[in-house]
């Protein structure tokens, strides 16, 4: 079922939590809605399940406008950030609610019942109550809840944000998988970019009320439409600088072959602190010597921060290589080294320019 | 030797268990010790009087004592009315934190506190004021009374009072768990197709249901051992307003110290009972979903 949001507004008192927002999901797709908190995502979640009502716009579903049709009637399965699930009846009871509500057939009711049972991995939990489960297994059992009625539509509500770590990644992965297995239109909102790349086909990004990008995972990440979504997806140094005749400056940085203007303009440079590189020699204008002042071994990878020489201000950044690379670099905390930028995105005052990479 | 190292290592095994057992709070026997004399000294030595002075009667005496119509009379009235009462007051001391829990309002900070105020009027002051709303010649007391309705000296006079002095208990136990009920679970009903009734007796009800028998407990109690207001509303006549505990003071005004414990005892068995019947009943609700009886139903659910 394909879902059409359009135009839709809506305010909590004087604030905007919606600003005449279109999104499409397309029919079967996985679509995650993106957003650091107070950007509206929730909100249009609950706009799409019917929970709220948008002051104006259309929500529809397929070809019907349901704006005007009440929660219960829209088919939609929902899954909230706290399970909510109802403390006195068993996991059975709670898949079998929704069921019971639609007046199925014992045999159909029990027969559903099992088969969420396996497909959630719950075998051995139904005669549990929610309070005897694991926060993972909570979760498992809201979505199963949701999922029993068939519904046209599942909407999750930060499906992952009150587990840990590790719990986390496991249950993403193992919705993508079952959605691979369903597909039935999902839509979920995450605070986590990471989660949403990992999991969606599609990526909405919300800020303010209103849509900044949306397009495919690998589509946003290579190609930000704006400074905003540039600056939330990935770990991005943000320099303050300018661009003149020459070219454009910043910390101790000069890109010639990018940008001039004859009128100087101020500016700032986003780079990704995987874009940028050590090296030990000075070889061209792109790199910038300076000091590394911090390195922290995560994993995998070495997080360390740079501080350019030739900076007025006392700007550091932060790069991140991988942990080989560190090694054989021979790279220390306090060595003096160059970095070298890979890639930048640079966005003046007004208007912006593409990516550039070297 | 070998005793000797015996004996260490018990002491060992001792400290032990005595290093994992230990609590943050220190002093269990203590307190313990201080909660049974306590409770020893204010309520049961006093109320175990009533039993050794009764004990003094004759069975035979006892009987009739306890079995006069007046009594008998007096006991129907104390326990329907505490029982009608207490319904009462489950349900609209529901709605009423219902209302203060889930809206926002003006002065709901004020209707918040008048709640309390059964509990802090003096119950005689309590007992005037109904008696001057609902009497002959008061405001509500009059209209009713043209259409032959009779609230103030009447049975339905001793309802009232029991109901008033009953409510905050209803409200008090039931609003902290219900603050603790999220929409959440409601909007989860909503979003599996329950209309609101359906979400009203299955999901929010059994999740009050332990609160709720609580407060129908103390409104229960509460309006069994009420005195002071039901005397002023009630008019006091044997065999059709008189309850209990006015018996009880009428037969000690004529110095029948006998005959007075003998109905006490009689009121300390039965409200005895039905606090331990209504506490049973809570309990089984709180443990209701993992009993035995409950897991064959599942089970015979799944099975179709």
């Amino acid at each position: 079922m394909k879902i059409d949001i359009r135009k839709v507004s809506k305010a909590f008192g004087y604030f905007p939590a919606l600003d005449a927002v279109d999104v499409t999901v397309p029919s079967g797709e996985l679509v995650a809605l993106l957003g650091p908190s107070g950007s509206g995502k929730t909100t249009l979640l609950r706009v799409i399940a019917g929970l709220e009502t948008p002051e104006t716009g259309h929500v529809i579903f397929g070809e019907t406008d349901v704006t005007d049709h009440p929660v219960r009637t829209r088919n939609v399965g929902f899954v909230f950030q706290h399970y909510a699930l109802f403390q006195h009846m068993t996991v059975a009871q709670n898949i079998a609610f929704g069921l019971r509500v639609r007046k199925a057939s014992r045999a159909e009711t029990a027969e559903r019942v099992a088969e969420l049972v396996s497909l959630m991995q719950l075998d051995g939990l139904e005669r549990r109550l929610p309070s005897e489960l694991s926060g993972g297994q909570r979760q498992r059992v809201a979505l199963a809840r949701a999922l029993a009625p068939n519904p046209k539509v599942l909407l999750l509500d930060e499906p992952f944000g009150a587990l840990d770590a590790r719990v986390r990644q496991d249950l993403r992965r193992w919705l993508r998988r079952l959605h691979n297995d369903i597909h039935v239109t999902t839509v979920f909102v995450t605070h986590d970019q990471e989660e949403a790349f990992e999991v969606a086909d599609r990526v909405v990004i919300l800020n303010n009320g209103r849509v900044e990008q949306s397009g495919a995972p690998d589509d946003i990440f290579d190609h930000p439409a704006n400074a905003f979504v540039m600056d939330f997806v990935g770990n991005v140094n943000v320099l303050d600088g300018m661009i003149d005749h020459r070219g454009s400056h910043f910390c101790g940085l000069t890109f010639k072959d990018t940008y001039k203007a004859d009128i100087p303009v101020v500016a700032k440079a986003y780079i990704r602190s995987g874009d940028i590189e050590y090296c030990r020699s000075h070889d061209d204008s792109q790199s910038t010597k300076g000091i590394i002042t911090y390195a922290r071994r995560v994993g995998p990878v070495v997080r360390t921060l740079f501080s350019p020489k030739d900076s007025s201000d006392a700007a550091s950044m932060e790069v991140e290589l991988s942990l080989d690379d560190w090694r054989s670099k021979n790279l220390k905390v306090g060595a003096e080294v160059n970095a070298k930028v890979k890639r930048v995105r640079i966005f003046p005052e007004r208007g912006e320019y593409d990516n550039i990479s070297f | 030797m070998n005793m000797e190292r015996t004996a260490q290592m018990t002491a060992a095994k001792i400290t032990v268990c005595q290093r994992t057992h230990r609590n943050p709070l220190p002093g269990f026997k203590l307190s313990l010790g201080y909660c049974l004399a306590y409770l020893g000294l204010l309520v049961l030595i006093p109320l175990s009087t009533i039993v050794f002075e009764t004990a003094a009667m004759e069975w035979r005496d006892f009987i009739a004592v306890v079995t006069a119509p007046r009594a008998v009379a007096a006991y129907g009235l104390s326990f329907l009315g505490a029982l009608l009462a207490a319904t009462i007051n489950c349900i609209f001391g529901l709605m009423l934190a219902w209302v203060l829990v889930r809206y926002n309002f003006f002065a709901k900070k004020l209707i918040d506190a008048i709640i309390d105020l059964p509990f802090a009027v003096p119950t005689a002051v309590a007992g005037i004021a109904l008696t001057a709303v609902w009497g002959p010649n008061g405001p509500l007391g009059e209209p009713l009374g043209r259409a032959g309705i009779l609230v103030a000296y009447a049975r339905l006079g001793v309802l009232v009072a029991m109901v008033f002095v009953g409510l905050p208990f209803v409200v008090r136990t039931v609003q902290p768990v219900l603050e603790g009920l999220s929409v959440d679970v409601e909007e989860a009903a909503a979003t599996l197709g329950a209309g609101r009734v359906r979400t009203f007796f299955k999901v929010i009800l059994p999740h009050l249901a332990p609160a709720l028998f609580t407060g129908f407990a103390l409104s229960f109690a509460r309006a069994l051992g009420e005195y002071g207001s039901i005397v002023f509303i009630s008019g006091n006549m044997p065999h059709r307003t008189e309850i209990v505990p006015l018996l009880i003071m009428t037969k000690l005004e004529q110095f029948d110290y006998r005959g007075a414990t003998a109905l006490a005892l009689v009121m300390l068995l039965a409200s005895f009972t039905v606090l331990f019947i209504v506490n049973s009943v809570q309990w089984k609700t709180k443990h209701r979903s993992v009993s035995f009886a409950n897991v064959l139903r599942v089970r015979s659910f799944l099975k179709g």
